[in-house]
C-alpha cells in the first residue's frame, strides 16, 4: 500500500512539473533551454507512469523497461546545458580556468557514487547492475557542466544567473537519483519511496526555475 | 499456415512496389517509407521468436520490457541513413518517420488479428488499428524530431536522439503493458489523448516557420 502512495504522489510531482512547462511552452514560444528542461520532465514522468501502471497491472519484476526515462531525463539535462547554453556562457578560452577545474569535483562525486551502486548492485543481479550503469552514465558529463555553469562568474546578459537555480536542482536530482539506485538493491520501498519523491521533486524545482529564469534569459 | 508475417507482408509489398514505378516524387518517397516500416515489422517479428525462444523471459515480460526497445531502435535505423544521406527538410523528415511507423503498425495490426481471425471482432480492429496505429507512428516521429537537429545543431543530435529514443521506448512499454492488461480501453485512449497535442504543436511550429520565413522575405525585399 505505501509503495502505491509514494508512486501516485511522485508521478503526481512529475506530470505537474511536466504540465506546468509544457502549458508555457504551448503559450508562447519560449527559449530552447527551457524546452529541453521540460522535455527531460515529461521523460522522468514517462518513467513515473510506467512504474505506477506496472504496480497497478501487478507486474513485479526487478528489471523494467522505465528505467529509460531516467536516461532520456539525464540526456536532456545534458543536452540542455551542454548543447545549448555551454557554447553560449564559455568562448573555449583559458579564463576562469580555476572554475572550470573545479568544476570537475561534480562528476568525480557522482562516478564514486554510481561505482558503488554498481557494486551493490553487482551482487544481486549483474544485468540490472550494468543496466542501471547505463542509464546513469549521462549524469556523470551533465553534473560537469551543471556544476560549472554554478562556479562561472555571471555573464553580461545574464545567462548563468537566470539558470542557476536549475542547475542546482540538476545537481540534486543526479545525487538523488544515484541514492535511488542504491536504494534499489535492498528491499526497502520505503526509502525508495522517499528517494522517488524527493527526485520528482527535484524535478519539479527544475521546470519552476526554468519558467522563472526564462523570463531573463534567450537561448 | 505458413509464416503469416511473411505471408501479408508479401501480399501488401507487391502491390505497394509496382506503384514505386507509377508514383513520382512526395507520394513515391511516402510509400517507400511506408514499406520500409513493414519491412522493419517483418524483421522484428522474425527476430522477437527468436529472441524469445533463446531468452529466459515469459512472452509478456518480453513483449512489455524486451520488444519495445529494439523494435524502437530498428524503426530509427532507416530515417538515421536517410537523414545523413539525403539532408531531407524538417517537415519531409517528420512525414517520413511517422510513415514508418505507421508501416509497422500496419503489418503487426494485420498479423495480430489475422492469428486469431476466428475470434476478432471489428471492435478489436478498430481498438487495434487507433491505438498501435497512433502510438507506432508517434514513437517513430518523436525520435525523428530527434535526428531533425543534426545538420543545424551537431551537439544536440547525438544527445537529443538517444534521449527521444528512451522516450519512444518507454512510452511503447507503457501501451504495451496496459494493452496487454484488463484494462485495454485504457491502452487505446492513450495514443489519442497524446495526438491532440502533438498535433496542436505540430502546426503551431509549422505557423512559426511560415512567419519567419515571410519575415525573412520582407527584409530581403526592403
Amino acid at each position: 500500500m505505501l509503495d502505491i502512495i509514494y508512486g501516485v504522489a511522485s508521478f503526481v510531482i512529475a506530470a505537474a512539473a511536466f504540465w506546468l512547462g509544457a502549458l508555457k511552452l504551448f503559450a508562447k514560444d519560449k527559449p530552447f533551454y527551457m524546452k529541453l528542461l521540460v522535455c527531460a520532465a515529461g521523460c522522468f514522468m514517462l518513467e513515473q507512469q510506467l512504474l505506477l501502471i506496472d504496480m497497478w497491472c501487478g507486474v513485479h519484476e526487478v528489471f523494467s523497461i522505465g528505467m529509460l526515462g531516467i536516461l532520456g531525463c539525464n540526456y536532456f539535462l545534458l543536452s540542455a546545458n551542454y548543447g545549448t547554453l555551454d557554447k553560449v556562457v564559455d568562448d573555449g578560452s583559458s579564463q576562469n580556468r580555476t572554475a572550470k577545474l573545479l568544476a570537475n569535483i561534480a562528476p568525480l562525486c557522482i562516478a564514486l557514487l554510481c561505482v558503488n551502486a554498481f557494486f551493490i548492485w553487482k551482487d544481486k543481479d549483474i544485468i540490472c547492475a550494468l543496466m542501471w550503469m547505463l542509464m546513469l552514465l549521462p549524469a556523470i558529463p551533465a553534473s560537469y557542466f551543471n556544476l560549472k555553469h554554478i562556479l562561472l562568474p555571471n555573464d553580461a546578459c545574464g545567462f548563468l544567473h537566470a539558470t542557476r537555480n536549475c542547475n542546482i536542482s540538476a545537481l540534486i536530482l543526479y545525487v538523488v537519483m544515484v541514492a535511488f539506485v542504491t536504494c534499489s538493491a535492498f528491499d526497502n520501498s520505503r526509502l525508495v519511496g522517499i528517494l522517488s519523491l524527493l527526485m520528482s521533486l527535484s524535478v519539479f524545482g527544475i521546470t519552476v526555475s526554468a519558467i522563472r529564469g526564462a523570463k531573463k534569459w534567450e537561448i | 499456415m505458413g509464416n503469416l508475417n511473411l505471408i501479408l507482408f508479401i501480399s501488401f509489398a507487391l502491390p505497394m512496389i509496382m506503384s514505386f514505378f507509377v508514383c513520382k516524387g512526395r507520394v513515391r518517397m511516402a510509400l517507400i517509407f511506408f514499406f520500409i516500416g513493414m519491412g522493419v515489422c517483418l524483421f522484428c517479428g522474425e527476430l522477437s521468436a527468436v529472441a524469445l525462444a533463446a531468452l529466459p523471459y515469459e512472452k509478456q515480460f518480453f513483449s512489455c520490457s524486451i520488444a519495445p526497445f529494439f523494435e524502437e531502435v530498428f524503426k530509427a535505423l532507416p530515417i538515421l541513413v536517410f537523414v545523413f544521406i539525403f539532408k531531407p527538410e524538417r517537415r519531409m523528415l517528420y512525414e517520413c518517420s511517422a510513415l514508418v511507423g505507421v508501416g509497422f503498425a500496419v503489418l503487426e495490426n494485420a498479423f495480430i488479428l489475422g492469428s486469431m481471425s476466428n475470434t476478432v471482432s471489428v471492435l478489436d480492429a478498430l481498438m487495434r488499428g487507433l491505438g498501435a496505429g497512433i502510438m507506432h507512428g508517434l514513437c517513430t516521429l518523436a525520435v525523428g524530431y530527434g535526428m531533425s537537429f543534426v545538420h543545424t545543431r551537431r551537439k544536440l543530435f547525438s544527445t537529443g536522439t538517444v534521449a527521444m529514443l528512451a522516450v519512444a521506448t518507454v512510452y511503447h512499454a507503457t501501451y504495451n503493458t496496459i494493452v496487454q492488461s484488463v484494462h485495454l480501453w485504457m491502452g487505446v485512449l492513450l495514443p489519442v489523448i497524446t495526438l491532440i497535442p502533438v498535433l496542436i504543436l505540430m502546426d503551431k511550429t509549422e505557423k512559426n516557420r511560415k512567419k519567419r520565413e515571410e519575415c525573412a522575405s520582407d527584409s530581403v525585399r526592403k
